[in-house]
């Protein structure tokens, strides 16, 4: 019971700390979580998963209140939030619409952790037959992540992508035990420490970025009346059921995540509602119901590749990756059946995220607004000093913060000329399993292609991992067309 | 039509990146593959990823070179207040090494704070100081990191 009592607090701190850092534009829980990551090294890995899980959920439903509010999402998930929540605010019902992404965020959230905890053990169960071709056919389609960060140029995101995927595999050759790309320096030969590179391209990078915008406070709408009327809520709960659903499937795809998923969850209200509150980006509440229900349902979703195949399925489960390396776990089907304790920790601490950031939303929504109004001039240089804490706090040594200052600066760089970074990321997280996997399945093939062709086409498991790689590359291609229409 | 805007060093940063690619395709081509055939060696995947590289940034960089030789408007992204701030930022990296790290974390807040005009000096040196102390000292007693 005490042991409950210390997670719930745990997590409440790190939805508080969540919804903080979402409701900052610019600040993203991507950057929150990565933080985060780097300092959790001395704790026990339940404690440390709990006030990530916090962050996660807190930060999703954070970046709402500054698109409802300012017009700016504060996380990407929320973009499409701000088509009805600004307009909404300028109508002088601000709080209204906090008070609805609050809600559908919150029953979004308890519908994604339902179908993680149904989902996650079967997927877990099947995973485990799995052969070396289907592991390396899963690590390129979470490469085909890339596609959603590609911002307009796919060949840019392709660069980062495979950048990180080379700089991956710097260190000892997993399979030969030799030095690989170390140009004989010591340094080198431990590899790239991920949770460093992480803090410099998340948290560095982001920092000076917005000092070099050289943003200023922002005008700020009017909040008025938060909770919804009752009778509303339950009217929308089969839209909140269906853009749940599509957010939960859509999380789960490898790279597609939240944003995508709200995306695709108002373009399914904008067809399936026929008489909406007001007309859709004139202030609709469906609007924001979409929205905000599917971009917290996606966060379930997003978990179960991750949890079980060991592929990201967004920016910052690549980052809680990193948290589970530092506690020398591996996700993955094994993970499932040695440390299911591990699993129901994640679904509780969810569960305790979900029901913190209700409260918070709506008991606190004042003091949010107060910080949000607070020049990023003043919040960003204690940030920087943190970044630092953070890189130093791995080893407690100074090179990681060198190392660190690199990343952030190569990350700025990218960032001034349109590089997409999470490609980077996730080319670091699955660089090491695509090289692993791709040999040892070259290996069992004997180097024949043809084989290994012919064992893909007869395994039922390689060819639902192809056709889910289809999927991927249709989704990738319809969200250009559907952000127009939107 | 949509506007092209150029941003200042957009292809000599492509240049770079090319250069990174063609560097990393060079040395995977001297990585000891040992007595492993083609397909499974340790050079493979850096081999076929330092060309994927280097044909993403060649594209980037025609891209950025037709981008510069169309634009009305360019952007200078070379301000001379952020390239400063990024030097000092690499003097309290270096400073880290010789200095106590609270001395001059506090050091670097206190400047950033008044290069950003972000609070007069009295209160910036407050705040640098407050800052410091409580982040130092909930750090390492929170997360047990020795500074």
């Amino acid at each position: 019971m005490e042991h409950l009592l210390y997670i719930a607090l745990l997590t409440a701190a790190g939805t508080l700390a969540g919804i903080l850092v979402g409701a900052i534009p610019g600040l993203s829980a991507t950057m929150a979580v990565a933080i985060l990551v780097s300092l959790t090294y001395g704790w026990d890995v339940t404690s440390a998963l709990a006030v990530i899980m916090g962050i996660y959920q807190g930060a999703v439903f954070g970046g709402s209140i500054t698109a409802c509010l300012i017009n700016i999402p504060g996380a990407p998930s929320s973009v499409i939030t701000t088509l009805d929540g600004y307009p909404l605010a300028k109508r002088g019902e601000g709080g209204i619409a906090i008070g609805w992404a609050c809600t559908e965020s919150f029953l979004g959230g308890l519908i994604g952790i339902l179908a993680l905890w149904i989902g996650t053990p079967l997927i877990a169960r099947i995973a485990i037959g799995f052969a070396p071709q289907d592991y390396f056919l899963l690590a390129v389609f979470g490469i085909l992540l890339v596609g959603s960060f590609a911002e307009g140029s796919f060949g840019k995101a392709m660069f980062t992508a495979s950048l990180g995927i080379v700089m991956g595999l710097i260190g000892l050759d997993l399979i030969t035990g030799m030095p690989r790309l170390t140009y004989g320096s010591d340094l080198l030969v431990k590899g790239v420490d991920l949770v460093t590179a992480i803090l410099g391209l998340f948290g560095l990078s982001e920092v000076l970025f917005q000092l070099y915008q050289n943003s200023s406070a922002h005008v700020i709408q009017k909040v008025g009346r938060v909770v919804p009327p009752l009778n509303l809520l339950v009217k929308y709960l089969p839209l909140t059921f269906r853009t749940s659903c599509i957010g939960i499937l859509i999380g789960a795809l490898p790279g597609v995540g939240g944003p995508i998923a709200s995306l695709m969850a108002y373009d399914h209200a904008k067809r399936t509602v026929k008489n909406p509150s007001r007309p859709f980006g004139e202030g609709a509440y469906e609007g924001v119901v979409a929205s905000e229900s599917a971009n917290n349902a996606a966060i379930g979703g997003a978990i179960i590749p991750m949890l079980t195949l060991g592929i990201p399925g967004d920016a910052v489960t690549a980052v809680i990756i990193g948290a589970f390396q530092i506690h020398g776990l591996r996700p993955g089907p094994m993970l499932m059946a040695e440390t299911p304790e591990l699993f129901n920790m994640i679904v509780l601490s969810l569960v305790f995220a979900t029901f913190f950031f209700l409260i918070f939303g709506i008991l606190l929504i004042k003091p949010f607004i107060k910080l949000v109004s607070i020049p990023q001039n003043i919040l960003l240089p204690p940030i920087i000093f943190i970044t630092v804490i953070g890189a130093y706090a791995i080893n407690s040594s100074l090179i990681d913060v060198a190392w660190m200052s690199f990343f952030g600066i190569l990350g700025f760089v990218f960032k001034l000329y349109k590089f997409p970074i999470p490609p980077m990321v996730l080319g670091l997280v699955l660089g090491p399993l695509i090289d692993e996997t791709f040999r040892r399945t070259m290996i069992s093939y004997r180097g024949n292609f043809g084989d290994l062709l012919g064992a893909i086409a007869v395994s039922p498991i390689s060819l639902s991992v192809v056709a889910l790689m289809g999927v991927t590359f249709y989704m990738m291609f319809r969200k250009p067309a559907k952000a127009k229409a939107g | 039509m949509k506007a092209v805007r150029y941003k200042s060093g957009e292809v000599e940063a492509n240049i770079l990146f090319l250069l990174v690619a063609m560097f990393f395709l060079t040395s995977s081509f001297f990585i000891d593959a040992g007595n492993y055939p083609a397909w499974s060696s340790a050079k493979i995947v850096p081999i076929l990823l330092s060309s994927v590289m280097a044909i993403c940034s060649a594209s980037s960089l025609m891209e950025a070179i037709r981008k510069r030789q169309v634009t009305k408007a360019t952007e200078n992204v070379f301000q001379v207040k952020v390239l400063t701030y990024i030097g000092v930022f690499f003097v309290y990296i270096g400073a880290l090494f010789l200095l106590p790290f609270w001395l001059a974390s506090a050091a670097f807040l206190l400047f950033s704070f008044l290069f950003w005009k972000s609070l007069p000096l009295v209160k910036a040196i407050v705040a640098s100081a407050a800052v410091v102390a409580v982040s130092l000292t909930l750090f390492s007693k929170v997360f047990y990191i020795t500074f």
